[in-house]
């Protein structure tokens, strides 16, 4: 049964487990093979018992947290800077025009950004001072839509997992955000038309403002949350907010699944907000025309505050 | 038998054997394997899953004969689940055996008829 052990555990570090996890269930299954030998059966028996550990690792993985995966820079991207780091805490700030940018978690204990593109670095600012992180993109001169694809930009930002980011200050124009695996105690995002993902994060303060651009939020606790959009949509999913969270759309639609919050403020214009098991415990409802439907399996108390709406319908099935 | 279906059931059992005794995981597994076809396979990763949900709850037993056991307790959580899932099986399988039985339950009988019949 030594063999069973090891393959479970080779099995269950393949499957990104996290540390903790793995030695619980070398542990529990140790505990079983020796309850199954003063049983007294063979060892035949036992094989038939224990069934096959990889099989085991794959459903036991099926349900578990995963180690973050670890980000592989694409092809294409150079690095540009990198800087070690001289403090636990790192403040940044990036203000972007047609940029796309992904922020993910460091493989090492240094930052480190890297671009690609035909655009020319040069004109762009990076810097870490005082503890602050800044990357610019160059001041423009014309309008954003004449820029042209031959100066296109896309950068990585790698941060170690170990700093606390204490504010996290990102505008962007039309680039995209690709937010992953990296907790934040306040981020404040403004983007116009650019689509914004933001994965597996823990935030305490957040404030986003999006114009045209598409939100995708997988994965994410925050303390407090106050997003306002126009008419880009949002898709919300495994999302707790544990204090408050105010979400504000003029004509985008809303979709909010497998997530809950204390208190909440939906309010619409002319977008749907649709909740699918979706459990605040306070929540106000207001819209003029759109429709707010929020359909749970469960049944749960949800203290409705106030609810109004001119035109729309406003659907609560619990 | 359909995998899901299967896991479904043995839940279930998993479930029934806690709201009667705390115990340990190879006392479960040793327990279902008597009446149904079960591995620690099956049980193992649904006695996981459910302690993760907050249905169970753990702690360490010394044991005489070795290695301290852990034990696992239902929670109220998990009792209300319990409930909930075994009125489903009661349903579904009352509706099940109420079709399937029809004709009778004699094996001999179902296949006198459907002899008469299909002739």
């Amino acid at each position: 049964m030594k063999k069973f052990l090891e393959d479970l555990k080779n099995e269950l570090t393949k499957q990104h487990m996290l540390e903790k996890d793995i030695n619980e269930i070398i542990a529990d299954h140790e505990e079983m093979i020796q309850n199954a030998m003063l049983e007294g059966l063979s060892e035949e028996e036992m094989k038939k018992r224990f069934g096959d550990p990889v099989n085991l690792a794959k459903e036991l993985a099926s349900f578990s947290t995963h180690e973050a995966e670890p980000f592989n820079i694409p092809e294409g991207y150079l690095a540009w800077k990198n800087f070690s780091t001289l403090s636990s805490e790192l403040k940044i700030k990036i203000s972007l025009v047609a940029e796309d940018i992904s922020v993910v978690h460091s493989q090492d204990e240094q930052i480190h950004v890297h671009y690609s593109g035909k655009g020319d670095i040069s004109k762009y600012t990076c810097t870490y001072e005082d503890n602050e992180l800044v990357i610019e993109a160059p001041k423009m001169s014309g309008f954003i839509f004449m820029k042209s694809k031959n100066d296109d930009i896309q950068l990585i930002l790698e941060i170690p997992k170990s700093l606390v980011i204490t504010n996290f200050q990102i505008n962007i124009v039309s680039g995209d955000l690709y937010y992953a695996n990296l907790n934040a105690n306040t981020l404040t995002l403004s983007t116009t038309s650019g689509d914004v993902t933001m994965l597996n994060a823990i935030i305490t303060t957040s404030k986003w403002n999006t114009v045209s651009g598409d939100l995708m939020i997988t994965d994410v606790k925050l303390e407090n949350l106050n997003s306002s959009q126009v008419s880009g949509d949002m898709h919300m999913k495994k999302v707790y907010v544990g204090k408050e969270m105010k979400l504000n759309t003029v004509s985008g639609d809303i979709r909010i699944e497998d997530s809950l919050c204390q208190d909440c403020a939906l309010h619409s214009v002319s977008g749907d907000i649709t909740g699918m098991e979706f459990y605040p415990s306070r929540v106000s409802l207001k819209s003029v025309s759109g429709d707010i439907t929020i359909k749970n399996k469960n049944h749960t108390d949800i203290e409705i505050v106030s609810k109004s709406t001119l035109t729309g319908d406003i659907h609560i099935q619990l | 038998m359909n995998a899901q279906f299967k896991r479904g059931i043995i839940e279930l059992c998993v479930l029934s054997t806690l709201v009667e005794k705390d115990t340990y995981g190879y006392q479960i597994i040793s327990d279902l394997s008597q009446y149904i076809d079960v591995n620690e396979n099956t049980i193992y990763p649904i006695l996981r899953r459910l302690t993760n949900e907050g249905y169970f709850t753990t702690y360490l037993v010394e044991s005489n004969e070795g290695a301290p056991r852990k034990y696992y307790k239902m929670s109220e959580k998990g009792f209300t689940y319990y409930m909930q899932l075994r009125e489903e099986w009661d349903s579904f399988i009352g509706g099940v055996y109420h079709i399937i039985n029809q004709g009778g339950k004699k094996h001999e009988e179902i296949l006198r008829r459907f002899k008469e019949r299909i002739n």
